[in-house]
């Protein structure tokens, strides 16, 4: 379990990214993070991964404290960030996913082992052998997925990771992420998407450094005080349920919950 | 007198694969005024049609004239905002920023700032950022900023290259407001963009690109009935998948029918039996 | 060939050293020496021309630059110290092939060689002074290296679309201010760039647990 008590944060410009958030994430659990912009998500993020650690407050991973031992968080909680350009660090495949195990210092052969495990997770096995720079927007961000899996963490943190991709990409990246649900990681998806959020066990909403919501994604949608304030209109697809009276979509409309 | 596309065509290397035509002979007139949108998966050639038709790039094959006149000499009547334009910000402040169209176009610096203040209102960005500097702005803020610029020159034409990306909803409201207000005033937008759900209620026109050749180019119904709409590698929003299930069902509804609508609808078709399965 | 790295890397320093210090005499020898090099790597010809075609206008200036200020033999123009000799032709022709020989036996070796294994034969090589200082320099510049090689396109890529972006706003090139002007409107946010994307790889690195092991 992620646990966040009374985590606050604020960067050197003296502006409070974080203020006294708690939090939980179960393995298993598949969490939606809203908010605008500005609003921590993206530090939120790097706490859970030990890219930061909290001004004040703790934040525990699977019972380490990250100030204690901020690899330990490292190793269990993966990252993945926004934009796929920026998190290739290797020529080809097989080299941008071995990135992560290497640094961990495992042995050869259990690197290459990882490598064809995960990228066989997100269906790209076949593209082992290939330059990073040939592929697709999407296939870039599915590499840095990878990349984070054969790291073989428990939870898997990762902040829009569909936003600079086109609809190919992102259906793609989607299918992939709903895919990991089989292996029991815990997701953590920060997104704008809010069909995407529709999906979530648990939707979090963050508003300048606050959670002002913690709760089943039909809840938060249904809250139209709380949508206005952050400027956030609720999915067709929540409308279109609400005004079928239906609390889970079938037929047609089933297909975007896999 | 509009823009005007024919026979336009345009080849490029791609990598050591060799050549990859990425348009393939399009014919196409945007008129003035219009609002229209060209959608297609990643690779479509939408981009390259987009610097086309502004004259940015000069196409392998056939000629593009804006109002008349042949492309690359048309300075100024055709503006392009490409993808992720706040990239391009390098000024000190954000009005000498979008100032700089219109000082390259020759006029004098008290003219040009009046231009770009005219300009940063007419897209809702707020007078007190023009004074500070584009790394104080926020992203979506420099967004604004940057598309300022582009209109600064006050074309006629406005090509975007998908704007909305990578922008929060509420961004996202903010420059679609902008761009319908533009629209309002006069200014064609054609809009390249992946993002078919936002777009759909304000274009009047789509055009679809499948491998460099156009596959769709008319109205956003045409989504509900055309036959090979999935092929076209297009992310469907939910109405419009739920519209053209419902269509196959001998059930027509409007392609930008609400949710209380389709509720209706599907609500209807259960009672007579057939289940929207 | 799939020698170790280790081998081929020896083999490239070897090999620079003498086509950077034997004499002129030597360039014939050097040259066929550096060809079979790359034809033992197996590296393709077409892909190594592509290499050098962007390296080439640097080379012709830096010979053009040696032609006027280094020289022997008979003045043809100009005065010392700039002037033009017969000697200094042949001093820039061969300092041209020089490095030519040099980037093409560098390029060969990183045509046929993987990232990661080139980065450990740069790490190996420098562990001596790892132990030397106690820290993680090796792995460090190796690291550098293979970011480097993935940045170069990356970069490529962002100045054409700000070139495009500020040329869409009608920036000219004619003219000294203009080109000032123009040079800096698209520099200026290619290097901001450029340093957004460094910091975020840094991050994403750092989160993939790099440099734990120390």
């Amino acid at each position: 379990m992620i646990a966040l008590r009374d985590v606050t944060f604020s960067y050197k410009k003296g502006r409070r990214a974080l203020d006294r958030i708690s939090l939980k994430i179960d393995k298993g659990e598949h969490v939606a993070v809203i908010g605008p912009n500005a609003s921590g998500k993206t530090t939120l993020a790097m706490i859970m991964n030990a890219l930061l650690v909290p001004d004040s407050g703790d934040c525990i991973v699977d019972g380490v404290n990250t100030r204690d031992d901020a690899v330990h968080a490292r190793k269990a909680v993966g990252l993945v960030f926004q934009d796929p350009e920026s998190q290739v660090v290797a020529r080809h495949v097989r080299d941008d996913v071995a990135f992560g195990p290497t640094n961990l210092g495992l042995p050869t052969g259990e690197v290459e082992e990882r490598v064809y495990g995960s990228l066989g997770a997100v269906g790209m096995e076949s593209l082992v052998d290939r330059e990073v720079s040939g592929l697709s927007g999407g296939q870039k961000q599915l590499l840095a997925i990878a990349g984070v899996l054969a790291m073989r963490p428990s939870y898997i943190v990762m902040d829009e990771p569909t936003s600079l991709l086109d609809g190919k990409g992102k259906e793609t990246v989607d299918d992939a992420i709903a895919g990991l649900k089989k292996y029991g990681i815990g997701i953590v998806r920060i997104t704008h998407d809010m069909p995407e959020a529709l999906c979530a066990d648990r939707a979090v909403v963050l508003d300048g450094g606050r959670i002002i919501a913690d709760a089943l994604p039909e809840m938060v949608f249904s809250d139209r005080a709380l949508l206005d304030g952050i400027g956030v209109e609720p999915p067709y697809a929540f409308k279109l349920m609400r005004a079928l009276g239906r609390d889970i979509l079938t037929g047609e409309v089933s297909h975007i919950c896999r | 007198m509009p823009v005007i596309a024919t026979g336009v065509s345009h080849v490029y290397r791609r990598g050591e694969a060799g050549e990859a035509r990425a348009r393939d002979h399009i014919d196409i007139v945007i008129e003035r005024g219009e609002f229209a949108r060209i959608a297609g998966a990643a690779g479509s050639g939408k981009t390259t049609l987009l610097q086309s038709l502004c004259g940015l790039q000069r196409p392998t094959e056939g000629r593009v004239a804006i109002d008349g006149i042949e492309a690359p000499k048309a300075r100024g009547a055709a503006a392009m905002a490409i993808q992720f334009p706040e990239r391009a910000l390098f000024a000190d402040t954000i009005l000498e920023d979008v100032a700089f169209g219109p000082t390259n176009m020759g006029l004098p610096k008290e003219e040009a700032e009046l231009c770009a203040i005219e300009s940063a209102g007419a897209v809702g960005l707020e007078e007190e950022l023009l004074a500070r500097k584009p790394a104080e702005l926020s992203h979506g803020q420099r967004r604004l900023a940057a598309l300022a610029g582009v209109i600064a020159v006050k074309p006629r034409y406005l090509f975007l290259d998908e704007p909305t990306a990578g922008l929060d909803p509420r961004m996202r409201g903010r420059v679609i407001r902008a761009l319908v207000e533009l629209n309002r005033a006069g200014m064609a937008i054609v809009v390249a963009s992946h993002d078919l759900e936002h777009f759909l209620g304000v274009c009047g026109r789509l055009i679809v690109l499948e491998r460099g050749s156009i596959a769709i180019d008319g109205k956003p119904d045409e989504l509900v009935t055309r036959e090979d709409v999935e092929s076209l590698g297009l992310a469907l929003p939910l109405s419009i998948a739920a519209a053209r299930h419902l269509s196959r069902r001998g059930v027509n509804v409007p392609w930008n029918a609400g949710p209380e609508e389709l509720a209706e609808h599907v609500r209807r078709m259960e009672h007579e039996g057939a289940r929207p399965g | 060939m799939k020698a170790p790295a280790r081998v081929k890397l020896a083999l490239l320093a070897l090999l620079s050293i003498a086509v950077m210090t034997f004499p002129a005499l030597w360039l014939l020898p050097m040259a066929i020496a550096v060809l079979t090099f790359i034809a033992v790597l197996g590296a393709s010809p077409v892909r190594l021309y592509r290499m050098l075609l962007p390296a080439m206008p640097f080379i012709v200036a830096i010979s053009a630059l040696q032609v006027f200020l280094q020289g022997s033999g008979a003045v043809i123009a100009g005065h010392w110290p700039i002037s033009v000799t017969a000697g200094g032709f042949t001093i820039a022709f061969t300092s041209a092939a020089r490095i030519t020989l040099l980037y093409l036996a560098g390029s060969a070796v990183t045509a046929t060689t993987g990232e990661n294994e080139l980065a450990g034969a740069i790490e190996g090589a420098l562990r001596p002074v790892d132990r030397l200082t106690g820290r993680g320099v090796g792995r460090d510049i190796s690291t550098m290296m293979v970011l480097a090689l993935a940045f170069i396109p990356m970069v490529r890529e962002e100045y054409l679309s700000i070139k495009m972006a500020q040329e869409a706003r009608g920036v000219r090139y004619t003219g000294l201010i203009d080109a000032l002007k123009s040079t800096y409107a698209i520099v200026v946010p290619l290097l901001y760039s450029l340093y957004r994307r460094a910091d975020d790889i840094a991050l994403a690195m750092e989160a993939r647990c790099y440099g734990i092991k120390r």
